[in-house]
């Protein structure tokens, strides 16, 4: 790996972390279910370098985001690991199976509502309610679609606008699809 | 570029098959909103903490509970057939801003310390009642 | 007794009321007077002190005795009324630990009286038998309990039992008729964990160890010392002896709890037993 290739997921990983950091200040009904903005440098990294360094990224950002917020290891963090691991999923699978017909918009929709129901399986599983989180389900679902939708169009305009990225010396295929 | 940015553009952005996902989920979120309320009337509002069961309040006594929670207390007040919040050493007050509840199926949470409160109803027929006491 | 008492009557008048409650609790206090073996002015205690000598006994003490023996016969000594010097070796209830071997021979061999496991529900009785003349009542003491009547609606008592993997939990209700008792005895009462290990309080009479196999044993009696003294002498006997023996005695209906592997409760329920279930919790 060259020291300019480290140096960006290194930039990736702080941009991502920031973002979830700075979600936490949003105001929100239930303030422990998170909007899942970082999501949008995951996908980014999946569309430009590939899932697996998506991967890695993700996990940085989410250790990182919790040791800085002071929250590792407790139920918020549960939380946002299931929903970011959930998006990363979610979004990988369907950017390389679904995506055509889907374009990076759809991704980032399909993303964001695995985010919510990620979080929430997290969440039954922390109070023990199992099914019982169904009731706060429909809040969060309503506002899946739209959050995809705006993360989806800020990181397919930034896509757009960054020449294309190295991968060990040669240059990473960079779908824009 | 700043068209995407446009609802218009955002539209025009995406493909049949984003329009279709999207339309999906949102037919999920407005199921969800309509269908989760059960029939009938619930009878007891069962408070877990980390899971597990520590109390389970029958709605038809009024009364007030403090429950023990890591960072310190939350304390619930049944009164008319439902369950609040009135206290909570946590730091959002999340809890309590969510109000009385009263419908089978609904839920209280209290995240960071791991408190939930979910309403669980009885059967129709039959009276599930709390019993006159306990042989232990 | 250092357990707690409930004790609910349904009476026309609060005074009425007042009045029954004070003489039952006078009841239970007279019968721990006569058989604890913690005050050594009590019947039970005087009678260790000189067991050949010429002790006069009131004549409750001896009916609790009666019941005791009847028990011991009838369960082939699964129920022991003379396991003092062994639950004392143990050191229960105030300083459970393991004893030492050569310790625990020497009080096998003594006969030292302890009604621990049946006087308790024969003050239950008289208490309740005091109760019963106001009105429909259920008296309750450390979780033996006895019923007269009906409650206020009309409807028979709703009795909750103990799961033994968690006493905050139910894993049974029962509706109890007029003139019945419940007792129970459980490996979650009276215990000490040492090592890991949980050496509880119902001790196999022969071997002065703590019996393994099961988590409970509740019972059905028409009277709480019955109750009280066969739940014990049905957890001794184990899971299908217990049953048995509780099956022959046609006064008496049963449920013996362990516990699977996989942590889920194994009931044993006498054929009786059905009917008195109002509700079951997995």
């Amino acid at each position: 790996m060259t020291a300019r290739i480290v140096a960006r997921l290194a930039v990736l990983i702080a941009v991502a972390a920031t973002l979830q950091i700075a979600e936490g200040l949003i105001p929100k009904p239930l303030p422990w279910l998170r909007l899942g903005l970082a999501n949008g440098v995951t996908l980014l990294v999946i569309v430009r370098l590939g899932a697996g360094a998506a991967l890695g990224v993700a996990v940085a950002r989410v250790v990182m985001g919790g040791l800085v917020l002071g929250t590792f290891g407790g139920p918020a963090f549960v939380l946002s690991a299931a929903g970011s691991a959930a998006a990363w999923l979610v979004m990988a699978a369907s950017w390389r199976r679904l995506a055509p017909p889907l374009s990076l918009l759809g991704v980032s929709v399909l993303g964001s509502a695995a985010h919510v129901a990620g979080q929430l399986v997290a969440l039954g599983a922390v109070l023990g309610v199992g099914r019982g989180v169904l009731a706060l389900a429909p809040v969060l679902a309503a506002t899946a679609v739209p959050l995809g939708l705006v993360t989806g169009a800020v990181i397919l305009a930034v896509h757009r606008r960054l020449p294309p990225w190295e991968i060990r010396g040669t240059l990473a295929p960079s779908s824009d699809r | 570029m700043t068209r995407l940015f446009t609802p218009r553009g955002l539209w025009n952005e995406m493909t049949g098959a984003d329009r279709a996902a999207s339309g999906v989920i949102l037919a999920v979120a407005g199921v969800l909103t309509l269908g989760l309320r059960a029939p009938g009337e619930p009878a007891r509002a069962v408070v877990r903490v980390g899971g597990d069961v520590v109390a389970e309040l029958p709605l038809d006594r009024p009364g007030t509970f403090p429950v023990p929670v890591r960072s310190g207390t939350v304390v619930l007040v049944v009164e008319d057939g439902a369950v609040r919040v009135s206290e909570s050493s946590c730091s959002g007050k999340v809890c309590i801003a969510m109000g009385a509840k009263d419908r089978p199926g609904d839920l209280i949470a209290c995240v960071p310390n791991a408190l939930a409160v979910r309403l669980e109803g009885r059967p129709r027929a039959g009276d599930r009642e709390a019993p006159d006491s306990i042989a232990r | 007794m250092g357990t707690v008492a409930e004790l609910k009557v349904v009476a026309t008048d609060e005074k009425t009321a007042d009045a029954a409650l004070s003489d039952a609790y006078d009841e239970l206090a007279r019968v721990e007077l006569l058989a604890t073996t913690h005050n050594e002015l009590s019947d039970v205690s005087r009678l260790n002190a000189d067991p050949d000598g010429n002790v006069v006994l009131s004549p409750e003490t001896r009916n609790i005795f009666r019941v005791a023996f009847r028990v011991q016969a009838e369960s082939d000594s699964a129920f022991c009324p003379t396991l003092g010097a062994v639950l004392r070796a143990w050191g229960f209830p105030d300083e459970p630990h393991v004893p030492d071997p050569a310790v625990l021979r020497a009080a096998l061999k003594k006969e030292e009286y302890d009604l621990g496991g049946v006087a308790k529900g024969f003050g239950v009785d008289r208490a309740a038998d005091v109760l019963g003349q106001v009105g429909g009542c259920l008296v309750n003491v450390g979780g033996d309990l006895a019923v007269r009547g009906t409650r206020p609606d009309g409807k028979p008592w709703l009795i909750g039992v103990q799961d033994p993997r968690d006493p905050s939990r139910l894993f049974i209700t029962l509706r109890i008729p007029d003139g019945r008792a419940v007792a129970t005895s459980g490996d979650y009462q009276r215990f000490a964990e040492i090592d890991g290990v949980r050496y509880h309080h119902i001790l196999d009479p022969k071997t002065g160890q703590p019996v393994r196999g099961l988590r409970s044993v509740t019972v059905i009696a028409p009277n709480c010392a019955l109750a009280d003294a066969w739940a014990t002498a049905a957890f001794v006997l184990g899971p299908e002896k217990g049953r048995e023996a509780l099956e022959r005695q046609s006064t008496l209906e049963g449920v013996l709890v362990a516990e699977a592997e996989d942590g889920s409760l194994v009931l044993h329920e006498t054929s009786g037993f059905g009917p008195f279930v109002e509700e079951r919790f997995p």
